[in-house]
């Protein structure tokens, strides 16, 4: 079986992650969650606008029904009452006014601490896995669906870290396999033999570019040191700790 | 006849890899846990022969899960099954009498542990 080509041995060179356009465009103050926000605000406005021109219409018919009313006794009555029925329709719309300027604040507040926030903290928790650290949890603090959709992308994550550590300690055993290999065929003088120690090169080249994948990964409380896993620090320190030995190589 | 087997890992497909291999062998799942809190609870009400104990959880990690249980039921059989390659956790698992402390990928290791302890009862 022929063993892979050389386009298999170039590791990637940047995490998985967003495009810097694409990471801008999503940390925009304009995120899904914040849009609705504005929506919200927009119809709060309106509604209160209405009101508002409502209300100051009412308030200008006020004071002439009151003045017409004055004008003879048999219109007094009734002119008196249309005041009277103004008055109280004023009223109203100022108490309608005011129960909507609630119920929109109500909702604005609630919509905020219970979706755009836990959204966000998510969202966030879920753009720092994409860039390749595994170490982060997602918030599972909150009821209903928000709370499922932190325990889905957990779990989701928890496999993955879990794949790519057993794929990083097949990698540890077999590249030591193939280095005695290697230096066998070497002491032997079969390394040129049937082009045996060039596809023995290229499987320790791509193993090389897997164990480099598995690198570029942080993880949970545990670490990928090149040929075996070991205990790390939790999660964001990971990344910290990664750095320094990067440059210590 | 098959031992009774708590399996615990935060790992889904891990936890299913281990359940599948222990049926095939006879062995039961009496339950699964995806967390040491969960464990300890389980253990409780569950009481297996054995408990599967992954060691790196998000929620409670495994060692503090065994000690745990160890500290309620002494007689808990504890077998540890984890990709880590630190002697530190191994001496931990020794210090605190776990029947084994295995890499979760060898299974003809857990098999045999297990299968002896079937034997053994």
């Amino acid at each position: 079986m022929a063993l892979h080509t050389s386009t298999h041995t170039a590791a990637p060179e940047q995490p998985p992650g967003f495009s810097p356009a694409e990471h801008a465009r999503r940390s925009s103050t304009f995120e899904p969650g914040n849009r609705l926000v504005l929506i919200f605000c927009i119809l709060a406005l309106i509604a209160v606008a209405a009101n508002v021109t409502l209300l100051l219409d009412v308030s200008s018919e006020l004071p002439n029904a009151t003045i017409i009313g004055s004008q003879g006794p048999p219109a007094t009555t009734g002119k008196a009452a249309n005041a009277a029925f103004h008055e109280r329709f004023r009223n109203l719309l100022t108490l309608v006014l005011a129960v909507t300027v609630m119920c929109f604040g109500c909702i604005i507040y609630l919509f905020v601490s219970r979706v755009v926030k836990p959204l966000k903290a998510v969202t966030d928790a879920t753009r720092e896995m994409a860039k390749g650290n595994l170490g982060v949890t997602a918030p599972v603090d909150h009821n209903g669906e928000l709370g499922e959709l932190g325990h889905v992308i957990n779990d989701l994550v928890v496999n993955f870290q879990e794949v790519l550590l057993l794929t990083g300690t097949a990698v540890g055993n077999s590249s030591s396999v193939v280095e005695r290999i290697e230096r066998a065929l070497e002491r032997e003088g079969l390394a040129d033999a049937n082009d045996l120690g060039e596809q023995v090169t290229a499987l320790r080249k791509d193993l090389d570019m897997l164990r480099s994948v598995v690198r570029d990964f942080q993880f949970y409380h545990t670490r990928f040191d090149g040929t075996k896993v070991v205990h790390g620090l939790p999660g964001p320190e990971n990344r910290t700790r990664k750095s320094s030995d990067a440059s210590s190589e | 006849m098959g031992v009774r087997v708590l399996v615990v890992d935060d790992s889904g497909f891990m936890r299913k890899r281990i359940v599948e291999e222990l049926r095939a062998k006879g062995h039961s799942i009496v339950g699964e846990a995806k967390g040491g809190n969960e464990a300890v609870e389980m253990y409780r009400t569950l009481k297996p022969d054995v408990v599967t104990m992954d060691i790196t959880m998000r929620d409670k990690d495994g060692i503090t899960a065994a000690r745990e249980i160890l500290g309620e039921h002494p007689q808990a059989r504890i077998l540890f099954l984890t990709i880590l390659k630190d002697d530190k956790y191994k001496e931990e698992a020794e210090k605190l009498g776990a029947i084994g402390f295995i890499n979760k990928t060898d299974h003809l290791s857990i098999s045999k542990i297990i299968d002896e302890l079937d034997q053994r009862r």
